[in-house]
């Protein structure tokens, strides 16, 4: 492991409808490489907000979000940040709903270097990592919720981020779903050696990872 | 023909080309503005679908790009029924006795290619600002959008 963080939160502060709701109150927080992170608290303690502003989908109200030391405020290029570092997961999967199971896994691919084989060839390997291959012409309705959230993840791995950003991913599973998405993504993070994050409200989940923060009222109250 | 005839004719068939581009004006505009609503309907319920394309590191001249296509497409379509809409409603109005004499139900290849084209230049115009307005939500306020 190198001594700088792949993220960083410095004094981060969100807040929303004029200052009135104050999501973040100052988090300051690291991220190692390689490192498997849950961010636990209860609803509506700032967990989602932090992992937006990690990815570059939110900019933050004062503070600053470092990737390898390089803050994403100013100049930083945060799409091509979201598509070639980042991978996410979502609680409500975000698979299109007009796409093919296949093409919602390319789909990212788009802004990447690989020709259509190519990234055909590539959606079908991550297909058969997360185990869905059997389902390739199917349409995300009629797939089951943990299904779903296995394309989303084959999907997060499309253009090989160093980092995964996993909000709530086991929210909307029954708990042996949620037990199998966590191992797929201790699976992930073992072999790629990724830097994982994970927000949950799950204790159990948060017990998944290498450490956990606990966040409460937009501050990092236990790390 | 006697000359005040003449003129008489000429003077009608001037306002009655001037009544005919008129109109055809009137069914553009009408025609561009149902492809602006239509794009910007579509735009708006797909809004979510944009902030997981921007979320998935899309660039936004990759979603422009996207939604321009999709005008274009819209214009050309629009294109093609209008041309044969036309095409058989002059054929009709050819074999009819009353207009036999003042309709030609032949439609000349430039000017067939002259209204797609404009067809699709509507499309991508009608388009542009819906698209422009896409490209721009962050990703967060999209993801939101119900």
């Amino acid at each position: 492991m190198t001594d700088q963080p792949t993220l960083e939160a410095r004094s981060l502060k969100k807040e929303y409808d004029e200052g009135r709701i104050q999501a973040l109150r100052g988090v300051d927080l690291q991220v190692a490489p390689g490192e498997f992170l849950t961010i636990s608290g209860p609803s509506g303690c700032g967990k989602s907000t932090l992992l937006q502003l990690f990815g570059g989908l939110d900019d933050p109200s004062s503070g600053e979000v470092f990737y390898r030391g390089s803050s994403l405020s100013g100049r930083f290029d945060l799409d091509a940040y979201r598509s070639r570092r980042v991978g996410f997961v979502f609680q409500a999967f975000h698979l299109l709903p007009a796409l093919r199971v296949l093409d919602n896994v390319w789909i990212p691919m788009l802004e990447g270097p690989l020709g259509a084989r190519e990234r055909r060839r590539k959606a079908l390997a991550l297909l058969e990592e997360v185990g869905m291959t059997h389902r390739l012409r199917q349409y995300p309705n009629q797939l089951s919720a943990g299904e779903r959230q296995r394309v989303a993840i084959a999907r997060s791995l499309a253009n090989d981020p160093e980092i995964l950003l996993a909000d709530e991913p086991t929210g909307n599973l029954d708990s042996e779903n949620s037990a199998k998405i966590m191992a797929l993504l201790s699976g992930i993070q073992s072999q790629r050696s990724m830097t994982i994050v994970v927000v949950t409200h799950d204790a159990e989940v948060a017990r998944r990872g290498h450490r956990n923060v606990r966040l409460l009222d937009g501050r990092v109250v236990a790390a | 023909m006697p000359v005040a005839e003449r003129a008489h004719s000429n003077q009608f068939v001037s306002f009655a080309r001037s009544i005919a581009w008129g109109t055809s004006l009137i069914a553009l505009l009408v025609g561009a503005l149902g492809i602006a609503n239509t794009m910007a309907m579509a735009v708006f319920e797909r809004t979510r679908e944009i902030g997981i394309l921007r979320a998935l590191g899309w660039r936004r001249w990759r979603v422009i790009l996207l939604i321009q296509l999709e005008s274009a497409a819209l214009g050309s379509i629009g294109g093609v029924v209008g041309l044969v809409g036309g095409w058989g409603a002059l054929r009709l109005l050819a074999s009819l006795p009353m207009t036999a004499n003042v309709a030609d139900a032949s439609i000349s290849f430039a000017h067939a290619e002259m209204a797609l084209a404009i067809a699709v230049l509507i499309g991508l115009a009608a388009g542009a600002l819906p698209a422009w307005r896409a490209a721009r939500l962050s990703p967060v306020e999209a993801l939101r959008h119900d």
